[in-house]
């Protein structure tokens, strides 16, 4: 801390003698200062300034060009005696209690009054103030506690607007509302569909016109529109019903119904990752993620007619429920997803043969997946 | 001076019921000093206030929860104690303790998940939101039913037909009460069914819980 402390203000005085004139006197006078800084600032302690004062002599003898070091080393004491005693007497006679040497340098003050009498007193007073100002400004510290300050700051603020900007990309409230703006109505009428979807005839999603901007109603008023209220209850209930049944039998632990419901989950994401690589291999525009959650979660609804008839029933006339259930799930799918994919593809109408290779590919998409949605109600 | 202290120790101590019941700080009037203590005494609130326990409305939820079919009042949850839903709570784990079985655990964990989905699939469908304590406070004191029919399946045997009729009941009767409090909070007369559902659904997995 002292070391730095000294090094700095030896800049200092490298700076006042740049700007300053070329007078050999003038040099030693601001080095004179600033020594006299340094002694005001440590004090009582006496030791470390000598120890300080090594390098700054050498560069003193280099740049002033004196040959005899012994009269430099004299010159600077008599002059910081003259200015101890035109400033603080009472400091004087602790300096001669203290250190003899000062005694030796007596006939040196009395020899160099004649040559300080050129200088004007008010200018050792405003230049001592002047370097003292500076050193407790401490300017280097300042700058750096402002400019970590304001790297942290920058920082923070960076990170914030990452994670703003990425769960916004990610998740939007809004859109998730929209999926569950459904009404009894709707429940019942799109369950009703789920079950018989044989005599539906218009599978076309309604467009509503809102403020100049084409965009699809929402479940509330459209009968063909995906939701997410639908699967979303239909998943529950049917794990739920199927603790029931294993609590029927005797078998229903909370642990086994919690590893079902997980593997449940499991199966659900697994499936929407093939759906979406489906997607990616048929060359087409993808559909929204919540579209593809809903369409894929409706055959829970057909689960749970099934495992109500297991219950009451039986398992010989559940079976053939799952069996005509299965074939009610893949061809609502398969009237959906068609719709869909020529929805989403409907800007290349005008280019032919792209149009009929990718609609092949798309058709084997469409069935393919409407077959496994009909699989997928017996793996289950 | 040490007969003065005692007499006025007394004194203040003889008070301070009397005050509170027939209140009559200036009954004595001896001195001035006296009534400094006894007036401090009568300012302050009663314990159960200051803790913010409130049995007048524990009590008037708890009946509303038991008479379903009583028209409720808008305002009935609008002070969201958790004293209520955590009582039931602990004696819904009691009543089970009793038949033999430390359920606890998934007690506490059906409940944190059943109302953290419950406050996403009610704010998502209505156009008012609702806040996380009034859901934990109304889904906790319709809790009641559940804790009626563990009792009753420490008396008869619950797996059977009868039991899964009392199930069937408890179910309807927690799920009934809750969604008529949830559709009076939101405003949303058009979809009460589908209020009803995902709360029947909870209801369900605690009646899993507590009687198999």
């Amino acid at each position: 801390m002292s070391h730095n402390l000294g090094y700095m203000e030896y800049n200092k005085g490298n700076t006042g003698y740049n700007s300053g004139e070329n007078y050999p006197s003038m040099d030693q006078y601001n080095y004179g200062q600033g020594n006299m800084g340094n002694m005001g600032n440590m004090g009582q302690q006496y030791q470390p300034p000598q120890q300080q004062q090594q390098p700054p002599q050498q560069q003193q003898q280099h740049n002033s060009g004196f040959g005899f070091p012994s009269p430099t080393l004299y010159n600077m004491n008599a002059q910081q005696q003259q200015q101890q005693q035109q400033q603080h007497q009472q400091q004087q006679h602790h300096n001669q209690q203290t250190s003899p040497m000062y005694g030796n340098n007596g006939g040196f003050n009395q020899f160099n009054n004649n040559d300080n009498s050129h200088y004007s007193p008010p200018q050792q007073g405003d230049m001592s103030r002047q370097f003292i100002s500076q050193i407790s400004d401490n300017p280097l510290t300042q700058a750096g506690l402002t400019y970590g300050l304001n790297y942290g700051q920058t920082l923070f603020s960076g990170g914030k607007q990452y994670v703003d900007s990425n769960f916004g990309k990610y998740f939007s409230f809004s859109t998730l509302k929209s999926y569950f703006n459904v009404n009894n109505s709707y429940v019942f009428n799109k369950i009703k569909l789920l079950i018989f979807p044989y005599t539906q005839k218009t599978w076309k999603r309604r467009i509503g016109r809102t403020s100049d901007v084409d965009s699809y109603l929402p479940p509330r008023d459209d009968i063909n529109a995906p939701d997410l209220y639908i699967p979303l209850m239909a998943f529950i209930t049917y794990f739920l019903l199927y603790g029931f049944q294993m609590g029927m039998e005797k078998k229903f632990s909370p642990d086994y119904l919690g590893a079902c419901i997980t593997k449940g989950i499991v199966f659900w994401a697994i499936e929407l990752l093939i759906f979406k690589c489906g997607f990616f291999f048929s060359n087409s525009n993808s559909i929204p993620f919540y579209d593809m959650i809903s369409y894929s979660g409706y055959k829970y609804v057909l689960m749970v007619i099934f495992q109500i008839a297991t219950i009451l029933l039986g398992s010989y006339v559940s079976y053939i429920i799952k069996c005509v259930l299965s074939v009610s799930i893949a061809f609502f799918m398969l009237k959906t997803l068609r719709l869909v994919f020529s929805s989403v593809s409907g800007a290349h109408d005008h280019i032919s043969p792209d149009y009929h290779e990718s609609g092949k590919i798309k058709n084997y998409f469409v069935f393919g997946f409407s077959v496994a949605q009909a699989l997928l109600c017996f793996l289950v | 001076m040490n007969n003065n202290n005692s007499f006025n120790f007394i004194d203040s101590q003889y008070s301070t019921p009397q005050g509170a019941y027939y209140d009559n700080t200036g009954r004595m009037g001896g001195g001035g000093g006296m009534g400094g203590p006894t007036d401090s005494f009568d300012n302050e609130l009663p314990l159960l206030e200051e803790l913010g326990i409130n049995f007048d409305h524990i009590r008037s939820k708890t009946l509303s929860v038991l008479n379903p079919l009583k028209k409720i009042d808008s305002h009935i949850m609008d002070d969201t104690d958790l004293g209520g839903p955590i009582l039931f709570g602990l004696l819904l784990g009691f009543s089970l303790l009793m038949s033999g079985k430390i359920q606890f655990g998934y007690i506490y964990g059906l409940g944190l998940i059943g109302c953290v989905s419950m406050y996403i699939v009610l704010n998502l469908m209505s156009e008012k939101g609702i806040d996380i304590y009034r859901v934990i406070s109304v889904l906790g004191y319709c809790l009641l039913p559940m804790i009626f029919l563990s009792f009753t399946s420490l008396i008869i045997n619950i797996n059977g037909m009868v039991g899964y009729i009392l199930i069937g009941f408890a179910i309807v009767w927690s799920t009934y009460s809750a969604s008529k409090m949830f559709v009076k909070v939101l405003s949303m007369i058009d979809q009460r069914i589908l209020v009803a559902y995902p709360v029947g659904l909870l209801y369900t997995g605690f009646a899993l819980i507590t009687a198999f």
